[in-house]
Parts: C-alpha cells; sequence; structure tokens
C-alpha cells in the first residue's frame, strides 16, 4: 500500500446516489486508486441518500474486485451522517454474508 | 374502431386492475375515450393504473379523448397533477413538473435519465412543503428502489408510471408506481426454467421477490436487497404495502405479518401502493461525523 491518502468527495464523482449508473460513475472514480493501492478516502459530505443499485454498482463492485477484506483495507469513508452510517453498516453486513 | 372506457368510482381496487386489464389496447381501436363521468373518486393508486393504460394507447398513436365528469374537485386534483395535459402533443414527457398543489407531485412517468434528480425532487418538495424537522428520505430511498425495480427487471414497453400524495390530517405518505411489464412472477419463473428449475406458484414467487439477496440477476450486479429494503421501511415506517403481479397479491398493513393471495385474473404488469406514517420518519439531524470510517 503506498502511503499516500487520496480524498474522493462523492458528490464531485457523481450526479446522483439512486441508480446502477450512478454507482458505476463511483465505481470508475475510486477503483482507479485501489488498482494503484492509494488508500481512498471517500467523503459524503452533502451526499443524497443512498439505493441498494447505487450501492451495488459501487461499493459492491469494488467488494467483488478487491474482496471485502481488500477494499476495507484501502477505501474509507468520512463526513458521514448517523442514517448514512447506518446504511453502509447495514450494506456491509449484507454483502458479507 | 372506438374504445370508450367509462370510469366508475371505484369501490375494489382489485376491481380496477381487472378492469384496466381488460381494457388495454388491441389494433383494431383507432380512438381512445376515458369517460370520468361516472367517476367521483379517483387515488394516486388508480391514477398511475390508468396512466399505464393510456400511455399503451398513446405509444400505438391512438388519439386520446377525455370526457371529464362533473365532480369539480376531482377535476381540479387531475389538472393539478397535470393528468389532462399529460398525453397531449407539446407536453414535456421528458422531465417532470411544478405541481398546482402542495400536497401531490405531479403524474410522472418513469424516465431513467431523471430518475436520480426525481427522487431528490420528491423529498425535498415535502420537506419544504409540510415537515422542516424529519427527513423524507424513506420517500426517496422507496422510490428509487421502485424505480430500479421496473429498470432493471420490469422489460416494460410502457415505462412506469408514479405519483405520490401527502395528507396532512393524518400525516401520512401514498405512494404509487405502476407498469405494463413481465410481471414479478412471471420474470421469476422465467429465471427459475432458464437454470433449469421446476416453476413456482405466483404467490409463492412474489414472496420470494422479497426475500433479501433473493435475485433473478437481471444484471450482473443485482443482489436481490432492493424489495427487501422497501419492506423494511414500509415496517418500520407503521406502513402498509400493496403489490399486485400478474396473479398474484402481497398486502402488508400496520403491525400485522405479509399476506398473499392468489388472484382470479391475470394483471400484465406490477402495481404497488405504498402508505408510509410520515410520524415515524426520523428528525433531520445535521451532524456531520468527520473522522475515518471503515465498516
Amino acid at each position: 500500500m503506498k502511503d499516500s491518502l487520496i480524498t474522493v468527495r462523492l458528490m464531485d464523482v457523481v450526479s446522483g446516489t439512486s441508480t446502477n449508473a450512478d454507482g458505476f460513475a463511483l465505481f470508475t472514480a475510486i477503483d482507479k486508486y485501489l488498482a494503484d493501492n492509494i488508500k481512498t478516502r471517500l467523503s459524503l459530505d452533502g451526499a443524497t441518500p443512498l439505493s441498494t443499485s447505487f450501492l451495488n454498482s459501487s461499493i459492491g463492485s469494488l467488494a467483488d474486485k478487491y474482496g471485502l477484506e481488500g477494499m476495507r483495507k484501502k477505501l474509507v469513508f468520512t463526513n458521514l451522517t448517523t442514517p448514512q452510517i447506518n446504511t453502509l453498516k447495514q450494506y456491509f453486513e449484507l454483502i458479507s454474508c | 374502431m372506438r374504445k370508450h372506457i367509462k370510469l366508475v368510482t371505484a369501490t375494489s381496487k382489485n376491481h380496477w386492475n381487472r378492469f384496466i386489464n381488460e381494457n388495454l389496447y388491441n389494433e383494431n381501436i383507432t380512438e381512445l375515450v376515458v369517460d370520468f363521468s361516472n367517476c367521483d373518486f379517483i387515488e394516486p393508486f388508480h391514477i398511475v393504473l390508468l396512466a399505464c393504460l393510456i400511455e399503451d394507447y398513446h405509444r400505438n398513436k391512438i388519439p386520446i379523448i377525455f370526457e371529464k365528469g362533473y365532480n369539480l374537485p376531482l377535476n381540479e386534483y387531475l389538472s393539478n397533477i397535470k393528468f389532462w395535459d399529460y398525453w397531449q402533443p407539446n407536453f414535456e414527457r421528458t422531465s417532470f413538473t411544478q405541481n398546482g398543489s402542495t400536497t401531490n407531485l405531479c403524474l410522472w412517468q418513469l424516465n431513467p435519465a431523471m430518475l436520480s434528480f426525481y427522487v431528490v425532487y420528491a423529498q425535498e418538495y415535502f420537506e419544504n412543503n409540510f415537515s422542516n424537522e424529519r427527513s423524507f428520505e424513506p420517500l426517496n430511498i422507496s422510490l428509487a428502489e421502485l424505480f430500479n425495480n421496473i429498470v432493471d427487471h420490469s422489460q416494460s414497453l410502457v415505462s412506469g408510471y408514479t405519483t405520490n400524495q401527502f395528507y396532512p390530517k393524518s400525516n401520512k405518505l401514498k405512494i404509487a408506481i405502476c407498469d405494463l411489464g413481465i410481471g414479478i412472477p412471471n420474470k421469476i419463473n422465467n429465471y427459475l426454467i432458464s437454470q433449469g428449475n421446476s416453476v413456482i406458484s405466483s404467490v409463492t414467487a412474489l414472496s420470494k421477490s422479497f426475500e433479501k439477496g433473493y435475485s433473478t440477476k437481471s444484471s450482473p450486479k443485482n443482489r436481490g436487497f432492493g424489495l427487501d429494503t422497501l419492506m423494511t421501511i414500509a415496517k418500520n415506517s407503521n406502513g402498509s404495502l400493496k403489490v399486485i403481479s400478474n396473479d398474484a397479491m402481497l398486502i402488508l398493513k400496520p403491525n400485522e405479518t405479509i399476506k398473499l393471495f392468489p388472484l382470479n385474473y391475470n394483471f400484465r404488469g406490477t402495481h404497488f401502493e405504498m402508505i408510509l406514517d410520515v410520524n415515524t420518519f426520523y428528525e433531520k439531524n445535521n451532524e456531520i461525523f468527520g473522522e475515518d470510517y471503515s465498516f
């Protein structure tokens, strides 16, 4: 893992957080860093609610590519509200089953 | 041939699904008349169903004629949600429009390109009109899950229709959405056949669609979380959910278990009605946690 840490603001790389297309845009934005072994911090500052389709095509796809543990080592989240913490917690529980 | 559809005030919602089913487009019809003269009451549930029926004719280039009744509040209600305008030649159908009323959103034909904007707009619309304290995020997520269900699975030639209404006295929010696609039971049974499995009853298939993690994998990214999320929101919101799809119906009422019923007709598509109690929506909390989280 490289020492550098890059911060990606979600709402700067997607036009919404509801669709598979939105999720794929986030996947693409983060994947380039993870593929280069750069630890990435995803900021949810100002983010709209996250649908399951959005999460499947972004976080779920990253988990498919890097493995759940591999992704956890490389990707952290910040600037979260309580509902966002709950949503992400539930989603990670679902995909870890 | 001129098709004259005379609507009657709804006594049974199932009756409407059957009625709409029996009056879908066929190639012998050259003009559609939708007659409201005997209809005094209509809800979002009926509106989206009727909109799908009309769209079925409209996409086949059949002229639509409305015969309005004498119930002025009903006429005004339909006017406010742009129902009378929706199939006019110059109506802007790709976007969504402002409503003439604060309690409901205009009729909207699902447009995948506008989906993310619509769900945010719907959330902000009701928050701004009725609650600065509670978050309408459950509406946003419910609409997104319902829309994505249509986009990913329905194969509907008639893109889904939705309208939503808030009832200030009871503080309840009603969401209605309908498509004329393949239907959930048919979709699941097609998937089972493709996997070399036996078909299951429509009631069982409809029930299965709400199981967490069950997916027909219409797209590789599907994981079967969408309808489970919808059901969780309905339960957590002291809400109700009604789903009619093919020849099966699912009903959830507040504080009751899910009930499933076979129908004696085969509805071509999927029709959702969801009622949420806004009193259960969490209070807005703008606190943001700036530390790093790993899940």
